[in-house]
């Protein structure tokens, strides 16, 4: 009896720890990939990140022509921009990488896990079409060079995206309905506010208007900080560079926009626009739908004069009609105009970091051949624009026209929703003209304005290049003092815009920024060296 | 807890042990404490289990706050590098800041967010009518299940200068943008959110107390006041110790999401508390092992913080919770 009732229990206890293991184990197993299909093809394993998964890459035609090129069948798993950045760096620790990866990675993960990205140059032999988009596009084989090996390919979305990705936009009608010039330097855009604000140009009656609209303090996309280059100072503010991290060189000597005398003017002068109620108090605080509301508002009346964004239709929808680009502006009028500078941000408009390959891929022969596919023109323009015949039509020559009827989904005005679009792996050359791209001759009639501007650049003295990738404890050390300058400064930049002070404020603020344990010099040291390995290249 | 498991183990029925044998084995007294008790520890199995599995075996990571992460070798595969992490955020430009935040916004919130539901729980309690008690206590605990997202729209929109309903006693900024102001906007929006569901606990132990005791308060004359202070007070003390020694447990803790959101370039030398600052460093900048550092750091001290208030709560009031 009492024997019987302790083997009882050892069973209970024996089943429920049993149970309890399972558990896991259950949630982890079941997603084996096998590596043929049943009719003995290889599989290959891809996934993609999108921003709209409506029509899904199984479905679309130029899933079969790739599986037609490389003989094997395509698993394609999508993952929207929300859940990839929550899962991302989940995903790298567990080592759970895709065979192929479109638009996932970038050369930070590269270099903190280096093994888990498979080096291209052992396999360029079998990848003709990649070969050649490197020697067409050396920029674009510099962006992923680490001595001599590749680790990520990336993409080249053609001409039309050859543009700066930042303009500032003025609302021509408000000038015209007030007979004002188009303003050319900082006072007279001053003025231009002024009278934006007090005569009523968008003609309701009301003062309702908001004479100037910025985004956030930043070196990233649409920063108001692109003023700085009306001071001759280049920013390009856009992608992982060291500029979008705080740093421009002049003179080969690398410095921070945050201790330049020069991001001092352009502070000042947005403090007095807002002391003068000329941009909107609430800037820093407000929620960003406010903005969109602001500068779109119901498609009707404008609400906005001024303000800095992607292309005028994307930046005011239906009002695009009323906005031009405002041409670089000079920070005052005696400057000669070759000093005027604009965003260089071309070079991360039209190239991005987009494929990588699992060096444990099983299938490695049919992965490069779905790769080299991809790179060749047809394809290309298919993963970008849409499959041909259906959305795209080849008319011969590289010219290539989108059915905007059939492929501008959903309201959009690109062809995100039945292509990759800019999550694209490929390269579209120049002899490709494309037309009906509305996304590309939009930025482009937009970029027209800044181009005098931006030949005044030296890309070669006065740009950090894009390539340039700093090693895995280098970049932790800059990110470390990042997070520590950032707190500090951009803070006080705000403040400084907001409440004013900055002529008083200033030197203690320098004198705060430098002090050695915020490790400023310490990033501009880091800095240097790689541009003048780059520069000495 | 020591007096549950007391009672537990005398209300298991079985018969009386014999007192003169001869000390048994290990063993054997084990053998013998799982045939008696063994439905006992099958009723606590699932409780254990979920906690071995979910608390302590991952506990084993820890050790990845002393170690170089190296993905390719595993959690806990780098190189022992000791305190460096420490160090490295003891001696972070940040850190004082950090930790100042910290405990300003928490310490703030935990004071506050203790003592209101006191006070909203004796006022409802002094409620005659039914039904107007039921509404109230409704009304006070409906915010509790906004979501924070939602909570730090409404506190942009009320704060927005001009045209909300507070933002425009306030000129022509928003107090979101205001460092001095934020920890208030954090603590006073805490408490309004939360103080109806926190009462709840309190109402329920003034509820139950012996109605006989404000009669007999009542017949020696006390007043409102004092039947609160001698009768309602007294009544609802030991829960209050084990709640704010229970809270003293999260005293280094400030939410991520709701400062996270109410972060922005204005205020943020005000708003960096360690989770934000673990979420930049960690998650965005993908040092595991730094970030799991600072974490555990933060665990360490709050485990004192709550072991602190429970001896001093032992010695003063004899309520603990071990």
């Amino acid at each position: 009896m009492r024997h019987s009732s302790l083997r009882g229990v050892k069973l209970a206890v024996a089943a429920v720890a049993a149970a309890a293991m399972m558990m896991p184990l259950a949630a982890c197993g079941g997603d084996d990939h096998p590596a043929t299909a049943d009719d003995g093809k290889p599989i290959v394993y891809i996934t993609v990140r999108r921003n709209v998964t409506d029509v899904h890459v199984k479905d679309m035609p130029f899933t079969q022509e790739l599986e037609a090129a490389c003989d094997c069948h395509i698993e394609w798993e999508e993952i929207t921009d929300n859940a990839w950045g929550q899962q991302k760096s989940a995903k790298m620790v567990a080592g759970d990488f895709p065979d192929v990866g479109l638009s996932l990675f970038d050369l930070n993960d590269v270099s903190q896990y280096p093994d888990s990205f498979l080096d291209f140059s052992e396999y360029m032999d079998q990848l003709p079409n990649v070969k050649k988009f490197f020697e067409d596009r050396p920029t674009a084989e510099k962006m992923v060079n680490d001595d001599g090996h590749y680790y990520l390919l990336p993409s080249d979305r053609g001409k039309g995206y050859r543009v700066s990705a930042t303009h500032m936009f003025i609302n021509q009608t408000w000038l015209d309905n007030l007979g004002l010039e188009m303003p050319t330097t900082w006072d007279e855009l001053e003025q231009v506010l002024i009278a934006f604000k007090n005569e009523d140009p968008n003609g309701n009656g009301e003062a309702d208007e908001i004479p100037m609209n910025i985004r956030d303090l930043g070196f990233g996309l649409w920063s108001p900080l692109v003023l700085l280059n009306s001071t001759g100072i280049v920013t390009n503010f856009m992608g992982n560079s060291a500029s979008t991290q705080g740093y421009y060189v002049e003179d080969g000597e690398v410095k921070s926009y945050y201790a330049a005398d020069e991001m001092k003017d352009v502070i000042a002068f947005y403090s007095k626009l807002m002391s003068e109620g000329l941009i909107p108090k609430d800037t820093f605080t407000r929620d960003d739908s406010q903005y969109a509301s602001q500068t779109q508002n119901d498609g009707k009346t404008a609400l906005t004069g001024v303000s800095i964004g992607w292309s005028s239709a994307n930046e005011y929808g239906d009002l695009v009609d009323q906005y031009v680009t405002l041409p670089p502006l000079k920070q005052s009028a005696d400057m000669p105009d070759e000093d005027v500078k604009w965003d260089y941000s071309m070079d991360a408009t039209e190239f991005a970091y987009v494929l990588s390959v699992n060096p444990d891929a099983v299938n490695m022969d049919a992965v490069m051949k779905v790769i080299n596919a991809m790179y060749g023109e047809k394809l290309s323009v298919e993963g970008y624009f849409g499959s041909i015949p259906d959305y795209v039509s080849d008319d011969g020559n590289g010219q290539y026209t989108i059915d905007t009827e059939k492929a501008y989904v959903n309201g959009r005005k690109d062809t995100a929703v039945i292509a990759l679009q800019d999550r694209f792996a490929g390269y579209i050359p120049d002899s490709v003209t494309m037309i009906n791209d509305t996304n590309a001759d939009e930025v482009t009639a937009s970029d027209e304005a800044c181009r005098d501007a931006l030949a005044n650049v030296d890309a070669e003295k006065e740009v950090i290049p894009i390539w340039i990738h700093p090693t895995q404890e280098d970049n932790e050390t800059l990110a470390n003092n990042r997070t520590a300058i950032d707190n500090f400064a951009m803070n006080q930049l705000s403040t400084f815009v907001q409440n004013g002070g900055v002529e008083e404020g200033w030197d203690n603020y320098l004198q705060q920024l430098t002090a050695e344990s915020l490790g400023l010099q310490e990033n501009i040291d880091i800095w240097q060296k790689y541009y003048d390995e780059a520069v000495g290249q | 807890m020591a007096t549950h498991m007391q009672s537990a183990s005398v209300a298991v029925p079985g018969g009386s042990v014999s007192s003169n044998r001869p000390k048994p084995g290990f063993m054997s007294r084990l053998a013998y404490h799982l045939q008696r008790y063994w439905q006992l520890w099958i009723l606590v199995a699932p409780g254990l289990i979920f906690m071995f599995l979910f608390a302590y075996v991952p506990m084993w990571g820890i050790q990845l706050a002393f170690r170089e992460f190296e993905p390719s070798k595993g959690l806990t595969g780098g190189d022992w590098v000791g305190f460096k992490y420490f160090i490295q955020f003891f001696q972070s430009p940040l850190f004082g800041q950090i930790m100042w935040n910290t405990v300003r916004i928490s310490l703030w919130t935990l004071v506050m967010g203790f003592i209101f539901p006191i006070i909203l729980a004796l006022l409802i309690n002094q409620i005659g009518s039914k039904k107007v008690k039921g509404f109230v206590q409704t009304v006070t605990y409906m915010p509790h299940f906004i979501s924070v997202v939602v909570i730090v729209s409404m506190l942009n929109i009320f704060l927005s200068p001009g045209s909300g309903i507070i933002g425009r006693f306030f000129g022509d900024t928003s107090l979101m943008g205001n460092s001095g102001a934020i920890t208030a906007v954090y603590w006073i929006s805490e408490v309004w959110q939360h103080c109806g569901w926190n009462c709840i606990i309190y109402l329920a132990a003034l509820s139950g107390v012996d109605t006989s005791l404000y009669e007999a308060a009542k017949m020696d004359g006390a007043s409102r006041l004092q039947l609160i202070r001698y009768v309602d007070l007294p009544a609802i003390m030991p829960t209050c110790t084990i709640l704010l020694i229970m809270q003293m447990g999260s005293v280094l803790n400030v939410g991520f999401d709701k400062i996270y959101l109410m972060q922005n370039t204005l205020n943020q030398t005000a708003t960096e508390v360690i989770s934000t600052y673990t979420y930049k460093i960690g998650i965005l900048g993908g040092q595991f092992e730094y970030s799991t550092a600072i974490g555990l750091f933060n665990t360490v001290i709050n485990f004192l913080f709550l072991m602190i208030a429970n001896g001093i709560s032992k010695k003063v009031n004899d309520a603990s919770i071990f």
